[in-house]
Formats: structure tokens, sequence, C-alpha cells
């Protein structure tokens, strides 16, 4: 594992921003749901935040970065091929597919 | 501890050992050996101490460490320093800084809190640890986190390998203790676990070899820690232990208890003011607070007094209590008069005065405890108590009725309505406001006292002074660790009562608190006092035995000890925290923020999405990677998208033969050329009949699939389709084919590429064979010579394979002819070519390029069959010796068109070169510009057409790479070309694609590396040129196979092709730009209208090829039936094939040349360039083919119209001369798209697979970096190709 990670500070609030966010939805959904039937029974799950464990965090963090990393790499390698010296993001689209597939 | 703290050694335990330090590997086995104790430990150690200072330094041979050196003098000078007089000023000392070293089996350090016990016992254990390499050392301390807590210190200080010890609690099952004991090797364990594993045998006590017991003064009575070690005494096991505290205990009783415990033999005790530890203690400022009691307190405490008074007087009369003030009695002082009273009650009272008196001994012991809770905790506990007494028993009816108590419930009762604030709580708030804002808090119980080593801790708290002078130190401890500490101590005073004035700080002091904490403070300096001697003469010592033999004695070395990073269980995860991840403290910059902005806040309010269908071409062949390998599911989405894209490009099972054809071709290769050269007439007659006869049975396969396919581009398309898997194959089979026939007659390297070409091309081969055997069949002798050079012509626009096989034919017509004819057959090959192209030119008569070309072919022709057989001779020789084959084909592609012809008739020369080579030396000049220019073709050729690549790639077999490579590559894009055209020609395109993109890539290289490459920079030019000229204009086409031959031959022919090369000049440069436009365009648009221009522009080549194959094809068709007939017919296929390119599009026509030639271009390129060389293909041709059918060609895909040019090709010879020139160019241009395909998509496996080719083309390459650079605009086009793929589906 590299030093040079991607700060988990900063990839926590990421997290955390995408599960309130879900959260949020979830409570949409439920809400909706649970007019028909009844409301109180998914209350304690939906307001228990998501969480992280700190090793979690940090794996997440190493992952996101070997995504990138590779991910950048591949584009990089297609701008290359162009004879571009930027990558655009029609070069991430080309890689795109595999690399998801890959990950 | 400081932490700055500085450790200690060893040498305390050295100082045990000093004298005889021996490893005691042995130990343990040799137990009895000379442990000679010192008699008694305690005199050992005091006179061991002061010599070993000075030994000291001798310590352990191991070496152990010690930068601590200072602890190690302090702890041994210190123990025989004498007790410091006792302070009479109640100090609030941080006084108890005992450390108590025992040896004999304990070691006994008491050091004060943060004077670094923790230090010692680490540097203990490392010694031990060290020393006895089986020996198990226990560390005890006595609650859970003090655990956790002492074995992170002790890693950190001396770096005991962690994988060695564990620490283990109650939360552990006995069971897995059992089997830690064996595994570890350190533990560190409650007390409580070890009495336990010791008990019921689970440690191994006879492995014991040092155990460590912090907070040592609990080790009193039954505690766990005095269990365990009568245990092990009971075994007995031979150990040192070390019992570690700050607070020994406040009575010498309680001290000696703890020696007698734990087995103490020596006392090593230091406090704050010792010399060795004071460097290393911060200060530590002790603060009396006085809070004054509230109003309310005040006047209860008043009432409680009143209602004291009386029962004081009383007991008081009854001289049971001392004549005192009572207004200071404490509770304790009323408890050991009751004592008292009770033991030897006065004589003179009677026995009921004594039960009176024993009430009134418990009305004050409540009174006063009410009192001391009103002063100490507030008015809130005292009203509590004081309901509670009054509920029931004596107290209760006692004192139920008296006013002043109920007075002083009253006030309670009021002031607890108020809800005030005890003045303490108050004042605590108040400091912690002041002094603490900003910083931590720990709100602790007592368990807070002991062991927390919180470096941080700037200030304690206590709330209650009246506490055990030993939790008062331990309480103190906590703090001053790192930095200055300070200690508040939050007194109630009564205002009235203020007899305690303590300088100390702060604070007058109120009395019953104050007083009880000064007392108690003053007891612990007596305590002190004994133990300053080292104990000697208060304490009774156990003695113990030496355990390092006296033979060895430790010295001292500095060792710098390299710790690894404590790691902490699973659990705890905070040591994540330890690793500082770089913040990125920068600002974005302004480009940055715009680039986000692009993308995730975008004005219109419509995010940018990443599509994963943007780029389905780029999903049929993986990516390159950098790190991360394709997972099996990317391997089967390259597969899924293959066969989607096969469709209309072709299938992948081709790309595996392909490339084994072009591994066997290149090996073969080289040995084909001299085969070739060799190559006899039979032979290739040979293989033309085979290959007629198979390009038949091919153009019967490719017709259906033409009808089929017709439907779309109908005659040609189908022609071509079939053609076109065939085609690919044959048209590598051809090349290897014609090699086969020469390798059949001298297994040249051409049979290699036949071989590989039969199994995988055969189609194209037999096409070759087919339009050969037909070309011959039409053209006879004479006709064979026309044939051979329409084969010729078709090789050329076939691509190399043609060439090859024509080359062959040709060779063996030329061969025959030269040499039976000897340079006659040269001339007649090249004239052949000329009659070809005058037939094309007739065929094309309308169009200038094939005047032009006709003109040049003559010129040429004859310059070129003398030329073409010195180029050839040239060739084959410099191929023989530079296994180039490729160049001859080069050549012959070079021939082909305009030049090209020349260079057709150089690739059938190519066996008339050997012919030639006698005759090359007449014109070796002229052959000399002509093999260079010829090189140039070909190396353009090759780059640029796969036809010639392809037949470069038969001969160049030698450069395998280069010529399987455009072999495959041509074979792609002819596929390619075909799929998109035709189904079948998917199939072909698919596997084109995958030789392409495999082989291509090696293609590629191979031909960069070769002339070919540089070549195919300018062949790509000249490609583009061509392209554009054909899609422009016929004449362009010409012109571009002008150009090429121009370029190649451009100065033999100059004049002819001047016209045509200016337009090609211009028209190239266009093409390049065109290409580069198209390429980004792929990239970026997939419009129509770009694509169509890319197409055009890259397909130009591919048109060239295809034209130049349909040329071929057409000639071929014609010569052999009509154009109807080639429908049904392979020759009506070919034809066919050519008017559906010429007239339809590139369609048939184009596939057939296009096949050859795209196949090795193209292939590179792969399916983005084939299909858009196909695409280009189509509208070249159908340029091309109007150009040179002009009426007839012109666009008209119906089948008539390519029955018509089917017709007019079949009838002009010529056009199809022209169009192999066309392909030539085309297959210049592909080549040349194919190297940038190649280099895009393919380099690395390229790489890989060519490695070996690579090295020797790495020069090459260097030369051809340009072209390489084109190659990656080239990929683009692929992109469009795409993209326009993905606008039709």
């Amino acid at each position: 594992m590299e030093v040079n990670s991607f700060d988990p500070d900063l990839i926590h609030s990421i997290f955390k921003l995408v599960w309130t966010r879900r959260a949020l939805e979830r409570e949409k959904n439920e809400s909706a749901d649970a007019l028909d039937s009844e409301a109180g029974a998914g209350a304690s799950k939906k307001s228990r935040p998501t969480s992280a464990n700190g090793n979690a965090l940090k794996l997440s963090c190493e992952f996101l970065r070997i995504f990138v990393t590779e991910a950048v790499q591949r584009a990089a390698a297609i701008a290359e091929a162009e004879d571009v010296s930027k990558i655009e993001a029609t070069h991430l689209e080309r890689i795109l597919p595999q690399l998801l597939l890959d990950f | 501890m400081n932490s700055t703290v500085n450790l200690i050694d060893d040498d305390d335990d050295g100082i045990d050992w000093v004298a005889a330090c021996e490893e005691i590997d042995v130990v343990f086995q040799n137990r009895n050996l000379p442990s000679t104790s010192s008699s008694s430990s305690s005199y050992v150690k005091p006179t061991s101490f002061v010599p070993r200072d000075d030994s000291v330094e001798n310590k352990k041979r191991n070496g152990t460490t010690s930068k601590q050196s200072t602890l190690d003098k302090f702890v041994f000078k210190a123990v025989p320093r004498p007790p410091p007089p006792i302070p009479d000023v109640p100090k609030p000392v941080d006084e108890k800084v005992p450390r108590v070293e025992i040896d004999p089996e304990a070691a006994k350090t008491w050091i004060y809190p943060g004077l670094g016990k923790t230090l010692i016992a680490a540097v203990v254990m490392y010694n031990y640890f060290r020393w006895f390499p089986d020996g198990k050392i226990v560390f005890a301390a006595p609650s859970r986190p003090l655990v956790t807590q002492q074995i992170e210190a002790c890693h950190n200080i001396v770096g005991i390998p962690q994988d060695l010890i564990i620490d283990m609690t109650g939360q552990i099952t006995p069971s897995k203790r059992a089997s830690f004991w064996k595994s570890k090797r350190v533990f560190f364990v409650t007390p409580q676990v070890l009495e336990k594993d010791i008990q019921y045998g689970r440690c191994l006590a006879k492995h014991l070899v040092c155990l460590v017991i912090d907070e040592a003064h609990r080790a009193l009575g039954n505690y766990a820690s005095s269990g365990a070690v009568r245990e092990l005494m009971a075994v007995p096991v031979e150990l040192r232990i070390l019992a570690l505290t700050a607070t020994p205990g406040s009575k010498q009783q309680t001290i000696q208890q703890i020696f007698d415990n734990l087995r103490i033999s020596t006392l090593e005790y230091r406090n704050e003011s010792d010399e060795d530890v004071r460097k290393y203690v911060h200060n530590r400022k002790i603060e009396l607070i006085q809070v004054p009691m509230g109003q309310d307190a005040v006047e209860i405490n008043d009432k409680l007094l009143e209602v004291i008074r009386p029962h004081f007087l009383r007991l008081r009369g009854m001289q049971v209590l001392h004549d005192r003030d009572y207004k200071t009695l404490s509770p304790c002082e009323l408890l050991n008069s009751r004592e008292k009273f009770r033991q030897a009650p006065p004589q003179h009272i009677s026995d009921i005065d004594c039960g009176v008196a024993e009430g009134l001994f418990g009305i004050l012991l409540t009174l006063y405890h009410i009192r001391k809770l009103l002063s100490s905790h507030g008015i809130r506990p005292a009203h509590e108590m004081l309901e509670d007494k009054l509920k029931q028993g004596y107290f209760a009816r006692y004192l139920s009725k008296n006013q002043d108590l109920f007075k002083a419930k009253l006030i309670m009762e009021q002031s607890l309505n108020r809800k005030a604030l005890s003045p303490k709580l108050s004042k605590m708030l108040e400091v912690l406001l002041d002094h603490f804002s900003g910083f931590n808090v720990i709100v602790a119980t007592s368990i807070g006292e002991e062991g927390l080593d919180i470096m941080e801790v700037d200030l304690v708290i206590c709330f209650d002074a009246n506490i055990s002078p030993l939790r008062m130190i331990q309480r103190m401890g906590r703090t001053g660790r790192k930095h200055d500490g300070r200690v508040d101590i939050l007194f109630l005073y009564e205002h009235v009562v203020t007899r305690w004035n303590i300088d100390l700080l702060v604070l007058t002091c109120e009395g019953p608190e104050l007083k009880g904490y000064m007392r108690k403070q003053a007891n612990s300096k007596t305590v002190g006092k004994h133990m300053r001697n080292g104990g000697r003469t208060s304490f009774h010592f156990h003695p113990s035995p030496r355990m390092v033999p006296h033979i060895y004695k430790p010295e001292v070395q500095y060792v710098e000890l390299s710790i690894e990073h404590f790691i902490r269980s699973g659990k705890k995860v905070k040591d994540d925290d330890q690793r500082i991840t770089p913040v990125l403290r920068e600002k974005l910059t302004e480009a940055e923020s715009n680039l986000i902005a692009k993308y995730f806040y975008p004005s219109g309010g419509i995010k940018w999405k990443p599509s994963l269908i943007a780029f389905p071409y780029f999903q049929t062949f993986p990516s390159r990677v950098h790190n991360v390998r394709h997972s099996y599911k990317t391997g089967l989405l390259i597969d899924v998208m293959q066969r989607l894209e096969g469709r209309s490009f072709g299938g992948d099972s081709k790309i595996s033969p392909i490339k084994d054809e072009v591994s066997l071709e290149k090996d073969p290769g080289v040995g084909n050329v001299e085969k070739r050269e060799i190559g006899e007439d039979l032979l290739f007659v040979d293989k033309f009949s085979n290959q007629n006869l198979e390009g038949k049975l091919l153009d019967s396969a490719a017709s259906p699939r033409t009808e089929t396919s017709e439907t779309k581009e109908k005659p040609s398309v189908c022609a071509f389709p079939q053609q076109s898997p065939d085609g690919h194959s044959y048209y590598f089979g051809p090349d290897y084919i014609s090699v086969d026939a020469f390798g059949n007659v001298l297994i040249l390297s051409v049979p290699l590429l036949t071989f590989k070409e039969v199994s995988h091309p055969k189609h194209t081969s037999e096409r070759n064979c087919l339009k050969q055997v037909s070309w011959h069949l039409n053209n006879v002798e004479v006709d064979k010579d026309l044939p051979v050079q329409a084969g010729a012509l078709e090789d050329l626009i076939t691509s190399q394979t043609r060439c090859p096989k024509d080359g062959s034919p040709r060779s063996i017509c030329d061969s025959d002819a030269l040499q039976e004819k000897g340079i006659h057959g040269i001339e007649r090959v090249p004239q052949t070519p000329i009659k070809k192209g005058n037939l094309e030119d007739e065929d094309s008569i309308t169009e200038t390029p094939d005047s032009k070309i006709k003109a040049l072919r003559f010129l040429p022709d004859e310059y070129c069959n003398e030329s073409r057989d010195i180029e050839l001779s040239p060739r084959l020789t410099n191929m023989i010796i530079s296994g180039v084959v490729p160049e001859s084909p080069v050549n012959i592609k070079g021939l082909s068109p305009g030049k090209e012809r020349e260079y057709i008739v150089a690739d059938p020369v190519s066996p008339v070169q050997f012919y030639n080579e006698l005759p090359l030396k007449s014109s070796t000049p002229e052959k000399n510009d002509i093999v260079n220019i010829e090189s140039n073709a070909c190396g353009r050729n090759a780059s640029a057409s796969p036809i010639n690549g392809a037949v470069q790639t038969p001969l160049l077999c030698k450069d395998n790479s280069a010529s399987v490579r455009g072999c495959t590559s041509t074979s792609p894009i002819l596929g390619k070309s075909e799929s998109p055209f035709t189904d079948l020609t998917n199939e072909s395109c698919s596997r084109n694609w995958c030789l392409s993109m495999g082989d291509q890539s090696e293609s590629v290289k191979r031909t960069r590396k070769f002339k070919r490459l540089r070549k195919v920079g300018d062949d790509g030019k000249n490609e583009n040129l061509q392209r554009e000229k054909d899609s422009s204009l016929k004449p362009r086409a010409s012109g571009r196979g002008r150009k090429k031959p121009n370029n190649d031959m451009v100065r033999a022919f100059i004049d002819e092709e001047a016209e045509a090369s200016t337009d090609c000049d211009t028209s190239e440069d266009e093409e390049d730009d065109q290409n580069n436009n198209s390429h980004d365009s792929f990239i970026d648009d997939r419009t129509c209208p770009t694509i169509a221009a890319t197409q055009s522009a890259t397909s130009g080549t591919d048109m060239m090829a295809i034209y130049r194959r349909s040329l071929l094809s057409q000639s071929p068709m014609p010569r052999l039936p009509s154009g109807s007939d080639t429908l049904t017919t392979p020759n009506s296929m070919a034809p066919t094939p050519r008017t559906s390119e010429r007239g339809s599009g590139s369609g048939k026509a184009s596939f057939c040349l296009q096949t050859p030639l795209t196949d090795s271009t193209n292939q590179s390129k792969n399916s983005r360039d084939s299909k858009p060389s196909f695409r280009i293909n189509h509208k070249t041709e159908a340029v091309p083919c109007s150009a040179t059918s002009v009426s007839s060609k012109c666009e008209g895909d119906n089948v008539s119209k390519k029955r018509k040019l089917s017709f007019c090709t079949s009838s002009s010879v010529p056009t199809i001369n022209l169009e192999q020139e066309f392909q030539r160019e085309c297959e210049m241009v592909c080549d040349n798209d194919d190297d940038d395909n190649f280099f895009d998509s393919i380099d690395l496996d390229a790489f890989e697979a060519q490695a070996t080719l690579l090295l020797k083309q790495k020069s090459e390459l260097l030369t051809t970096q340009k072209q390489e650079v084109i190659m990656p605009a080239k990929p683009e086009s692929p992109g469009f190709d795409f993209p326009s793929f993905d606008l039709g589906i």
C-alpha cells in the first residue's frame, strides 16, 4: 500500500455524502410505501447512518486510488495514441467499459 | 514519563546479574547452574550497585541498548543514596517516587508516576528476552486498558518483535491462552489471568524468566499478583520479579507486606527530586484552590455544629473524648476514639453510660459524616444522608425532634430547591473555563487514577482532596508527563475556619479537608524516608538468586534499536490515523476548476456522464492496461463486442489463424523469397492452377455470398464478401499460395506465406488464383502474359498475396518467359502489365490516370520491366540478403500503380527479378533507382497498401512480421471492407480485425521497421492523396497511383505521371490532412459527413487497394467471364466486385482488391481502419470505378452497373491495372493506415509478439517515427468508423 493514497477523511466525507443521499432517497421511497403500510418499522434502520470501519475506509482509499490511476493511465494511453497531450472525457469513455469490468 | 524520556537500561536488572551474566539459553536447562544467588539479595544489590554503576558500562555482552544509560546509572546510584529529609512543611509533594528494585527474584522498582517505570520494565524485559531465548516474560498490569497501553509502550521502547508478544486478558478463552503460552514469549496479562493460568498449569511456569508487576502496590493480601507469585514460588521457579509502583504504600507495614508477597529483595527508590530523575521530570504545580462554602452550606454547617455540640459535650463529660474543639473533630478521630473506648472503656463509666456513650458516638459519627459530605461534596449528598438517617434507627429516634437539625434540614431543602450548584462545582467550571478552554477534558472516577499514560494531560483536577496519599500521587502522576502539568485540588473551606495557610500556590484551605490532606502528605513523607536508603533498614527483604552466571559480565552497549511500528489489534483502528496522508492544500487552478465545472457543474444543468456505449469499436479489443489486468468479464465483453461488430467486420477466429500464418510466414518468408527467386514457373503455374481452382471454389462460394450480400451491394459485394472471407485468407493464401506455388516448387518463403495464406486466406489465394487463372485462361499465353500482368496487377492490387501469386504466375510466366526468354520475360512482364495498363487505360480510357498509367506503364513498363527486373533482382538480392522479401513485393506494388505497374511487374518480377537479376546488372542504374524507388514504393506499398504489404509479406516473409502483418492487415482490411459491405466480408473482417489486432501491430511494426514503414508514411500520404483522388476523381486515383509510383518510381515516371503526381502530391497532402482530420473526426465526431470524409480519406488507401483489387479482380473477371458471369462464376464474381466497387462504391470490387490491399495495411488499422477504408473504399471505389469505368463505374451499385463495370473492367484490363495502381496506392495508404492503426491499437501486443522483430525494426521504426506519429492519427479514423457504425447501428 502506497503512502500516498487518498485522504481517508476526504473519502469518508464523500462516502457519507453518498450515504446520506441514498438514505434520503430510501426514506423518500419508504415514506411513500409507508403511507400504504406501516411507517414505524424501518425508522430505526433509517435513522442509523451508514458508517465505515477505519480499515475499510483505508482500503477504500487504496482501491479508489488504484482505480483512478488505472483509469488515468489507460485514458492516457488512448490520448497518446491520438497524439493528444490532454486527456479528455472521450478518452475515458473508450476505456471505461473494460475498466469497469476489470474492477 | 517524559516522552523524551530516555530510557532506562536493562541495567537495573543487569545489576543483579551484573557480575554473572550468562546467556541463558542454557539457563533453563542448566538451572542449577551457578545461579549462585547473591546470598542476601538486598546486600548484593547495594553493593553491586555501586560497582555496577561503573561496571554498568560493561554490561551485557549482547549489547543492550542503551541510550538509556542515564537511567541505568540513575537507577544504580539512586539506590545507595541517603533518604532525603522529610520536609517539614507539608508540600504537596509528589514525593514518592520510590523506585524499588528488588533483586532476588524480584526486582522491584518503584518509580514515581512519570518517572519511567514502564521504560525500566521494558528494558528489563528486553534484556531477558535476549538473554533467555526460550524464556517467557510476563508483564502484569492491573487492568485491561493498562495492559494494552503497556504492551504498546514496551514495544515502542525496545522493539520486541510483535509476533512474539501477546496480550492476554480474561476476554481470551483459557484454551486459547494455553496455546498462546506455548507460542509466544512475551505476555502482557492481568494478574488475575496470570494467577489462574498458573494455577491451572496453562502457563509454562518453568519457562518464566521474568515477571514484571506493574502497580505493585496492589499486591496486598490475596490480590491476584501476590497469589501468582506465591504459586510461582511454590513451583519453584527461578525468575526475576520486577515490581513497579509509584505508590508503594502509605505505611511501612503495607510496604513490607508487598515485599513479602512479591518476594522483593531490593528496593530502588526515586523521587522527583533525585538528580538522576529530575532532569526528565516536568514541573508539576500543585495548586490548592479554596472555594468558600456557600452561604447555605455555612448555615447548615453551623446548625449541624449546634446539633453536635451538646452531644460532644456530653461525651467529653464522660471523658470518652479528649478535650478538643468539636468544630475540628473529624469522623476518623471520632472513630478512633470510639475504638479506643470500646477496647478500653473507662472504669468510671457504668454499663448504662457505656450504652449511652455508644449511642452518642453513633450520632456524632453520623453528624460528622454529614458535615463532611457537606463540605466536600455539597449539600445534596449531605441532605440525602440526613434524610436517610432520619428515617429509621437510633439516630432518627434520638434526633428527629432536634430543632437545630430540623432547621439545618430545612435550609438544605431550600438550597436544593434553588438548585444552587455546589460552590466547588461552580469553581471547577470556572477553573476549567479559565485554564482549559480549548482542552479536552476527561471526566473519570477513581478508575482514572492509575497508570493511564496520556502524555498530553496538562491538568488534573481533583474534586475531592481527602483521599489517601497513594491515590493522590497516582492522580498527580497523570499529568506532567510531557509538559509541565498542574494539579488543582479543590477544597471547600469554611470561611470560619481557616487555619491552614498554605503557601503553595494559591489557596487558603479549609479545615477538615485540607487538614486531612496535609496530614496524609506528611505521612507519605515518612514512608519515603523508610525507602530512601533502599529500605534496608526498614524492610525485610527476601533473597533471590542471581540468574545470570557470574561468568558473564554484561556490558553497556549503545545500540540503536529499530523498532517496528506497533500494530494494534484489528479492533483498534487508531493506527490508521498515524499515517498522515498528504492533504492537498493547494487550491485548484483555474483550468482545473473549469474542468470540474465542465463535467460536474454544467451550466446547462445537465451533467456530463461518461458513456459506456460511445465507442463500441474500442471494446472489440482489449485496451492497454497499466497495472490492473483485464478481468474475465472484460474478455467476455470483448468477445461479444467482436461478434457484434463482427457483423459488419469479421470473425475473431480468423485472427488466430492469420497470426499463425503470419508467424509461419515470417519464418519461411525469407526462405520463400529465395524460393521464389528460385521460383519456378511450373510451380507457380501449379499454384495458379490450384489457386484458380480454389479461387473458383471460393468464387463459387463467394458468389453465393455475394448473392446474398448482393442485396446490399449486390454482385460485386457478394463476390467480394465471399472473396473477402476467403479473399482475406486467400489473399494471404494467394500470397502464400503464390508462395506456396513457389513453395510448392521451391518451398520459398512464399510457400510459407502461402501455407499460412492457404490455411487462412486460401480464399484470397484462390481469388488470386482464380483471377490469375481467369487471367491465364482469358489471356492464355500471351494473354497469360497479360493475365500474368493482370495477375501482377491483381497481385499488386490484391496485395502481396496476389502479387506473389501474380508474381508467381508472372514469375512463372516471366520466369518462363524470362528464364526461357530471359530478359524478354521480364520485358514481357512489364509489357503485360503495360498491356494491362493499356487495357485498364482502355477501360478507364476516359480516365486520364489510366492513360497516364498506361503511358507510365508503357514507359515505366519498359523501364519497369528492366527496372523491374533489375529491381526485382536487387530486391531479391536485397531481400535475400536482408531477408526483406517484402521489398520486392513492395516494389512490385509500387510498380503496380504507375510505377506501381513496374512494381507490380516487379512483384511478378520478383521471380522475374531473379531472372532480372541478370538483366539488373545491365539496367542496374535504372534498376537501382527503380529498386530504390521500388524499395520506397515497397515500403510504401507494404505500409500503405495491404496488397503491397501482403505481397511483401509473402516476400517479406523474411520480414515475417512485416509481411505477415501486411498480409494479415490486408486481409483484415479486406475483410473489414467486405464486412461493411457484406456479411461475408464481416467474417474476413473479423479475422482481419483479429489479425490486425495482433498481427497488425506486429506487421505494422515490422512494416515500420522496414523501409516500407518509411515509405508507409509516404504511402500514407500517397494513399491519402490517392484516396482523395480516388474519392474525388479518378484521375486522382490514377494520379495517386502515379504519385505513389512517382514517389517510388517518380523519377522514372515523373514525366508521365507528372500531372498525376502533382495532383497526387496535393492530394496526398490533402489526404494526409483528411486522414488526420478523419482520425480526429473519428475520434471526436461520428457524423456521417466526417465519416465519409474520413472514410474517403482513410479509405482512400483502402480504396486504392480496393480499386487495385477490384481492378485485379475485375481484370480477371472481365477476362474470364463477363461481369454478369462474374456473379455466378468466380471470375464473374471478381469482375462484379470490381464493378460493384467501382459502381456501387468499394463494395465488392474493392473487396477483391481491397482485401488484399487492405488486408496488409488495413488489418493493422483493424476494423476501424478497415471499416473506414471500406467505406472509403466504397466511395473511393465508386469514384475510381467511375473513373475507370467512368459511366458504369459511377456509384452504380446496382448489379447491372457492376456488371457493366465488370464488363468494362473486364474489357479494360488497364482499368485493372489502374485499379491495381489504385490498389497499390490504396495499399500504400492502407499500409500507412495500418501502420498507424497498428501503432495505435496494437502497439503493445505487437511489440510483445514482434519483440524480436521490433529489435530489428527499431532502427526502421526510428526512421519511421514520423509515420508512427501519423499512425496514431489513423487509429482515430477507426474511431470514426466506429462512431459511424454506431450511427448505423
